[in-house]
């Protein structure tokens, strides 16, 4: 075989070799979200939070609720919640309203309120 | 041969099976562990009955008020299509609120009528959740009058 026949097969395999360690990362993620139940934290707490706003939405006065979300990070964009997972984006829906706007990345604690018709969200400071 | 082009060789077209190999055993591998790990929380039902709520028991929406919010008394007035889009929004929710006195229809309003109408035909499919339900309601137009509300609402699921 001649220079080049072999040079190609070097880059050949060094890619195979990257692919397959690439593969192998999120598998090995994928596979540890799941076993730990983190993947199945985050789909709880989507809809955990989904169904509290729906809640919240349908109060008929002014309410104010705390919620942990221990040490998860949360998106909300429109009418739809997202919880990050090192794989997996879990994202679930709420029904919002045209008055309230509660876009904005969250974590900690958080504080839902609907005063005056609105709806916000505040995180909670020390 | 112009430089930088790339010669499809004899090696390389050999290559090919492989990482075509290699992704379906990875796809199958996370086809087979996504089937016995996936779980799914139901919340439908209650996400719809939280949702036929909010249209009386919000200010936003239909609910009546005076010197206080008086859930499930409808306040005629917001009784509108209009109202209802903007007291509730959500692409995969459809309802039509159908208010009657006994016999007599009075009003019917739609929230999401495009999504409602498109979809309600499906609701025989599993891929959608839908309910049927009346409820005795007081309604206010020019003082308070009886009344019955027929909620239809479909939900995409899936």
């Amino acid at each position: 075989m001649n220079k080049r026949g072999v040079e190609e097969r070097v880059i050949l395999w060094a890619f195979y070799s990257v692919l397959a360690i690439i593969l192998l990362v999120i598998f090995f993620n994928y596979i540890k979200e799941a076993a730990t139940g983190i993947g199945l934290k985050n789909e709880f707490l989507a809809r955990d939070i989904a169904l509290i706003l729906d809640s919240i939405y349908a109060a008929p006065n002014d309410i104010s609720i705390d919620y942990e979300l221990d040490d998860k990070i949360i998106e909300i964009k429109g009418n739809k919640i997202k919880v990050g997972g090192a794989i997996r984006l879990t994202e679930y829906s709420f029904a919002n309203d045209i008055l309230s706007n509660i876009d904005g990345i969250y974590k900690d604690k958080i504080i839902i309120k609907k005063e005056n018709r609105k709806i916000s969200i505040e995180e909670f400071k020390k | 041969m112009k430089k930088g082009a790339f010669i499809l060789t004899t090696e390389t077209m050999m290559w090919i099976p492989r990482f075509i190999l290699l992704v379906l055993v990875v796809l199958s591998v996370f086809f087979v562990v996504s089937m016995k790990v996936s779980k799914d929380f139901d919340i439908k039902e209650i996400e719809t009955k939280l949702l036929t709520l909010r249209y009386l028991n919000s200010e936003n929406c239909l609910a009546y008020k005076d010197t206080k919010v008086n859930p499930g008394i409808i306040d005629i007035n917001k009784f509108n299509d209009e109202n209802l889009d903007e007291c509730l929004i959500r692409e995969n929710f459809g309802a039509k609120l159908e208010l009657k006195e006994g016999d007599k229809t009075i009003k019917t309003v739609f929230n999401g009528k495009d999504f409602f109408i498109d979809n309600n035909a499906l609701c025989f499919s599993d891929k959608y959740y839908c309910t049927n339900k009346i409820v005795y309601v007081l309604y206010y137009d020019n003082g308070m009058k009886n009344g019955l509300l027929n909620i239809n609402t479909a939900m995409r699921v899936k």
